[in-house]
């Protein structure tokens, strides 16, 4: 069986982005860690379906509805003149 | 007028003939990323050669005329004399004619044909006959193909396992824990070895780490410079904190 293992080259991007993120922090004067002071924002995303994905449809209807939306949001956003 | 067929009514007619494992953008939504997929993508069991492949393909799609196949890479129609060559080179096929296109894959990316019935094994039945590959197979199928969006959806699978890895992993058997890590291996769950009661994972955990460090992973670097070698049989491993950061990431949906 194969070893699944992340690659290297995407770690070290992914590595230098949060080392310049703790950087521009620190010369902000800021500390890279979470505000203990900040009160957590609870999670309140909800499934799309009550049950999850049970057939291949399901998974199909929920990739049009996002569809949907990114259409509806891109028409909502055009500039009025 | 002959009604047009979606994808997925297609895909369970493939079910009721042949095992059939969803791949691609709609296998990732399954399970539990929002995202929107353009295209079906399907594994349809390697059969005996592409001959007979290529045979069952165009049994089923005999019966609707609209529905045909296309090759890479312009997707140019395909003979049906020509389907076996084409699945034999190119390891898929394209079925359009339908509500979406629809990928049919005899040999999808880095997965061999013969490790079909062992991802088929490990891979959750759906209603409507398919299977789901598990997230490591689905993750596996994922790497190197140099798609920005299959860089999102590593990221959705890879912190999705690792949040289960470093939940199940400090607790898991010997025997356990060994074929975790075997499968699946980031710096995290290498590190999360380090907390396991047993001598031997917690070597093996650091064992790992070395060789992702000398692979040049800057967190497995980073990590070694912290962690000293792994404790003797006996010694009470160290605790973790910080460790479970990857886990809050994990989707909350599934």
């Amino acid at each position: 069986m194969k070893q699944y293992r992340p690659d290297v080259e995407f770690q070290k991007l992914r590595y230098s982005m949060m080392k310049s993120r703790n950087t521009l922090r620190r010369l902000q004067g800021k500390s890279a860690a979470p505000d203990p002071s900040r009160k957590p924002i609870p999670d309140n995303s909800e499934p799309w379906l009550p049950d999850g994905v049970r057939s291949i449809k399901d998974a199909l209807w929920i990739s049009d509805q996002i569809a949907k939306d990114i259409a509806l949001w891109r028409r909502k956003l055009q500039p009025v003149n | 007028m002959e009604k047009k067929i979606t994808a997925s009514e297609l895909i369970e007619r493939f079910a009721s003939r042949t095992r059939v494992l969803v791949l691609g953008g709609v296998a990732v939504i399954s399970h539990g990323l929002s995202r929107n997929t353009y295209d079906a993508d399907v594994w349809i069991d390697p059969a005996e050669n592409a001959e007979s492949w290529a045979r069952l393909v165009l049994a089923i799609i005999a019966e609707l005329p609209r529905v045909f196949p296309t090759r890479l890479p312009l997707w140019t129609p395909i003979a049906p004399a020509d389907l076996a060559e084409a699945i034999e080179n190119d390891g898929m096929i394209r079925l359009m004619g339908l509500d979406r296109p629809l990928d049919l894959f005899r040999r999808p990316n880095e997965l061999e044909m013969d490790e079909f019935s062992d991802v088929w094994n490990r891979a959750k039945p759906l209603e409507d006959g398919t299977r789901l590959p598990d997230l490591i197979d689905l993750l596996v199928t994922k790497q190197r193909t140099g798609r920005q969006k299959d860089m999102t959806d590593i990221m959705f699978l890879e912190l999705k396992i690792e949040g289960q890895y470093l939940e199940e992993l400090p607790a898991a058997s010997d025997a356990r824990a060994e074929e975790m890590l075997r499968r699946f291996l980031t710096p995290n769950v290498a590190r999360a070895a380090l907390a396991h009661p047993s001598f031997a994972i917690r070597k093996l955990g650091y064992g790992y780490l070395q060789e992702l460090a000398g692979d040049g992973d800057p967190y497995a670097a980073e990590y070694l410079r912290e962690e000293p070698p792994p404790y003797e049989t006996g010694k009470k491993p160290r605790s973790m904190p910080g460790i479970k950061m990857a886990a809050e990431f994990s989707n909350p949906q599934q």
